[in-house]
């Protein structure tokens, strides 16, 4: 069973060290990703959807620490990686992308210097001609016209769209086994949008790699994803197939955020439900279930115990003490509110 | 590229000629003549005087003159050291100068950008806090109180340099570092700065999400886009040094050109102020304009606003 | 409906550059000859990809913009020939709320100078009422007024949005342009802001004009609304009408884009991908200026810009197919 795992994180923790305080950005996260996967993870800002996720290369900023748990990539810790491993592993093994692509490519190099730089890095041995055969190929891949003219293009010469297929380009050249996505399409339009969530798609056909969809829009999740991580306040809230979180939704926080967006389908005169209330601090967490504070049905055991996951079928898995078996229905009703 | 070039090199041409015709009105309209001394001078003398230096001519006639003999690079005679002409004086004051200004920039190169990198790639740990602790101090001193205590422990105290003049290579030290300390710390806290700003620079981060080595990151995605803004700064300070300055000059006696410049100010010696003023804007519109072409090979992006 | 149009906008034209020391510079054709209507007390929506021009033509609509030509009657009056003494009685009956909460808030200054500087630059309310104005604009937009001494950087994206929407509030507009409002809020907190701007608009009678790349969200708030693709209107129409049959082939790839929450949706739906960039607004196509990327491009569609016509009962297009 624990073969086909390409990646298992086990009880990881996250913090900040800032002068306001220790800013806990991931408590206990744990899941596992397959091999040729594709996942979305979804929160909103402070979730630590993305602070999990550079966890997992070890690309925290100066101020982060991952202070508990371990990260396994087909195995091996990458918490406990020494320094060149680590980097062999960041440059063939796992592959990210950025939400900016204004600002994720650097704006003084040449677009095939920065793609032919990760090839070479580890592979001395090819030359200089097949690199940047390689690369204009990786081009044609990302579906950029006249690749081979735009190895010489400087990122400012393009578009939002072609420096984000740019980046995907960049971030497959060595055929990673993961591709991480941060927000991809986030700060692009939603035509352009389009053309990158099919591209994700054909990636995962064309070199077989597991993906990891990062956002906050729960319509590229169910039109991307198989399987679905929602986060909140640091922690996984629920956790299941597509259709599971879609239809059988279990946590209160994925009701809610499925009720804010807009049916595009219902004609209009109803007001959008809104979920009252912002995210909690993360420098003094909620003892209890983090979405406490925002709950409809929040009752006076959230406050100070974080439920345990419940699991509801061999894939899907929430926490929240609705969904406790033994939990007296009378008790469900009351509110603490 | 060359369309950029030759559109920036105009642009000092003209430059240059504002500067000279500004120069020149702005010396005449001051009230009182190189010749007005404390005691008139009978009027036949003035006027002979007058008429000798061609200050008898009409002021349009006088700028024409003027702008033809400093295309042939004749910047007149003075008019206060009778029978020397400016060019003389540039010559005399000018090679001392210039070697102080090379050295102590030679100096700025060496210390400033490294130790500002240094710094940022600590950021608050013990180097970082000890190239900033020392570098404030460096700024905030006076170069002038610099000069009298390195003058002092030196060559009072240790007895191996002299005190003034540049008669042998020893004579260059103490003026060099005094005025190499200042824009040192300067370009030091800047380099700092500007490479902090691109370290935290997205780019940085997929820099390193490809399994770059550190020095990799830092030298080819890091250091150049922090230059960038290091380079005006270091061109500008350089200009500035070239062509001499008082302060420092004057404390160690090296005769160069800024002794010079303010001597012939204060001597309302027209001739002599303006080539000096010419001069050292020269240089700085030629250090600008290397500048320019400089900026134009780091960040690619320049050559843009030329559309 | 018989309703006297609130805002009527004719040929409205901005463009940007020209001009230049020696040699003309090129124009950006920021938009390019659009026109439409706005009822009072009606919400009409402005969609568009980048660079469409949205912002541009809700800024030159309020006169943040000097209009290239054209002409846009505010109530009556063209408020696009007004010189800048006659338009400010307009400034105070028209205000913004702009998309970044985090940027258009001064950081030094507290919540209160922030909400009262309308105020100032209006001159015509008395300074002693200022604060009794502040607390109640920030009432309206469900914050304490106790929070009028703090900094903007106390405060969360969501209630700096909210403190955005008091500012606009306070000279008591009819009119607000909303300009991407909520862009960079988490979804959680776009509702709550939607939802705000609605209650207000029913208690003070105030006219949107709503613009965002968010066609969902627009089509939510908006009653009718607008399609703008690189400087022009392709497509005007009520929002129920434009979402159930859009007809311009733009509308409708754009409306096939916006990702779906729904599983089985998605995989049951058609795919329509634009392919291809968004021209340049320096140099637009010939003609229809989505005939590089529209899969029913005809020859005349490279000669002949369509207008926009009434295709339906209040549903306009400007494609060569109608």
């Amino acid at each position: 069973m624990t073969v086909d795992k390409l990646l298992e994180v086990n009880n990881l923790r996250t913090s900040f060290f800032t002068f306001s305080g220790e800013v806990q950005a991931v408590r206990d996260v744990s899941f596992s990703l397959n091999r040729g996967e594709i996942i979305g993870v979804v929160g909103e800002s402070g979730s630590g959807k993305s602070v999990t996720f550079l966890s997992v290369t070890r690309l925290l900023s100066e101020s982060g620490k991952i202070v508990g748990g371990n990260i396994l990539f087909e195995g091996e810790d990458v918490t406990q990686m020494p320094t060149l491993k680590l980097r062999k592993l960041r440059n063939n093994q796992i592959g990210m992308v950025f939400q900016e692509p204004m600002t994720s490519l650097n704006p003084t190099l040449r677009v095939g210097t920065q793609i032919i730089e990760r090839i070479k890095a580890f592979n001395k041995r090819i030359s200089n001609r097949e690199a940047s055969k390689r690369a204009e190929q990786l081009l044609e891949m990302v579906r950029i016209p006249e690749a081979r003219k735009h190895l010489n293009s400087y990122p400012y010469e393009m578009s939002g769209g072609m420096r984000q297929r740019v980046m995907f380009a960049m971030a497959i050249a060595c055929n990673p086994k993961l591709l991480i996505a941060d927000e991809p399409t986030t700060a692009l339009d939603v035509t352009i949008q389009k053309q990158i969530l099919k591209l994700i798609g054909s990636l995962r056909d064309e070199i077989n790699t597991s993906i990891i969809l990062i956002t906050h829009d729960l319509g590229v999740v169910a039109e991307t994803c198989e399987r679905v991580v929602v986060m909140y306040g640091g922690m996984i809230m629920e956790e299941g197939l597509v259709d599971e979180i879609f239809y059988e939704t279990a946590h209160q926080y994925t009701v809610g955020l499925k009720k804010s967006i807009p049916d595009v389908n219902k004609v209009g005169g109803t007001r959008l439900f809104s979920i009252s209330g912002s995210p909690p601090s993360l420098i003094d967490p909620p003892k209890g279930c983090p979405f406490t504070a925002r709950c409809d049905k929040a009752m006076r055991v959230c406050v100070n115990h974080c439920p345990p996951y419940f699991q509801l079928s061999p894939t899907h898995r929430s926490m929240c003490w609705l969904l406790d078996p033994e939990m007296p229905s009378n008790l469900a009703v009351e509110s603490v509110q | 590229m060359l369309k950029y070039i030759s559109k920036r090199f105009a642009m000092m041409v003209i430059t240059m000629f504002i500067i000279i015709t500004a120069t020149f009105f702005l010396m005449r309209a001051i009230p009182g003549g190189p010749f007005s001394f404390d005691r008139a001078l009978p009027p036949s003398v003035e006027e002979a005087l007058n008429a000798k230096y061609n200050l008898d001519k009409p002021l349009i006639e006088q700028y024409f003159d003027y702008l033809l003999s400093i295309l042939r690079f004749d910047f007149g005679p003075s008019y206060v050291y009778f029978g020397r002409t400016v060019n003389e004086m540039i010559a005399d004051g000018w090679p001392d100068s210039a070697k102080l200004g090379i050295a102590s920039s030679i100096l700025i190169l060496i210390f400033g950008v490294p130790l500002g990198i240094v710094a940022a790639l600590n950021q608050n740990k013990r180097p970082d806090r000890a190239i900033m602790v020392i570098s404030t101090i460096g700024v905030v001193i006076p170069s002038f109180v610099l000069a009298t205590f390195l003058l002092y422990f030196f060559s009072v105290k240790l007895e191996i340099l002299p005190t003034f003049g540049v008669d042998s290579w020893k004579g260059y030290i103490l003026p060099t570092i005094c005025l190499a300390v200042g824009p040192i710390c300067g370009i030091t806290r800047l380099s700092r700065s500007s490479m902090l700003d691109t370290l935290s620079q997205d780019y940085m981060r997929t820099a390193e999400s490809k399994g770059l080595s550190r020095s990799r990151i830092i030298v080819v995605h890091g250091l150049r886009n922090s230059l960038i803004p290091v380079v005006t700064s270091l061109g500008m300070t350089f200009a500035a040094l070239l062509t001499g300055t008082f302060v420092i000059e004057k404390i160690f006696a090296v005769p160069g050109l800024g002794r010079y410049f303010v001597s012939s100010i204060t001597n309302r010696d027209y001739t002599a102020v303006m080539a000096l003023t010419i001069l050292s804007s020269a240089i700085m519109v030629v250090a600008v304009f290397i500048i320019d072409i400089i900026y134009m090979l780091l960040d690619p992006r320049i050559k843009l606003y030329d559309k | 409906m018989s309703e006297q149009a609130f805002i009527e906008v004719k040929n409205l034209k901005k463009y940007f550059g020209g001009g230049g020391m020696f040699k003309k510079k090129p124009y950006v054709k920021a938009v390019d000859d659009i026109s439409f209507t706005i009822n009072k007390g009606e919400t009409f929506g402005l969609v568009g990809e980048s660079g469409c021009g949205k912002s541009t033509a809700a800024r030159t609509l309020i006169r943040l913009y000097k209009p290239t030509s054209g002409s846009v009657c505010f109530d009556g009056v063209d408020i696009a020939k007004l010189d800048e003494k006659e338009l400010q009685p307009y400034r105070c009956r028209i205000q913004m709320i702009f998309q970044d909460p985090y940027a258009s808030l001064d950081p030094r200054m507290t919540v209160k100078s922030i909400i009262a500087e309308p105020l100032t630059i209006h001159r015509d309310f008395p300074a002693s009422e200022h604060e009794d104005r502040v607390a109640q604009s920030l009432r309206m937009v469900g914050l304490d007024p106790s929070h009028m001494a703090k900094y903007p950087h106390e405060f969360s994206g969501g209630q700096r949005q909210r403190i955005g929407i008091a500012r606009a509030l306070i000279t008591q507009p009819d009119f607000i342009i909303c300009d991407e409002p909520i862009s960079a809020l988490d979804v959680s907190i776009q509702a709550q802001v939607v939802n705000m701007l609605q209650s207000l608009q029913e208690q003070l009678g105030l006219t949107y004009c709503f613009i965002a790349h968010d066609l969902a969200m627009v089509k939510y708030i908006s009653k009718r609304m607008g399609v703008m693709y690189v400087g022009q209107l392709v497509e005007v129409s009520p929002s129920d009408e434009l979402y159930r049959e859009p007809l311009h082939p733009y509308t409708i790839g754009l409306m096939k884009a916006i990702p779906v929450a729904d599983p089985k949706l998605a995989r049951a739906k058609q795919e329509v991908i634009i392919e291809g960039e968004i021209p340049s607004p320096f140099d637009p196509p010939s003609g229809c200026r989505f005939r590089t990327r529209c899969k029913q491009c005809m020859d005349i569609c490279k000669e002949v810009s369509p207008q926009l016509k009434e295709v339906k009962p209040n549903h306009f297009v400007a494609c060569h197919l109608f």
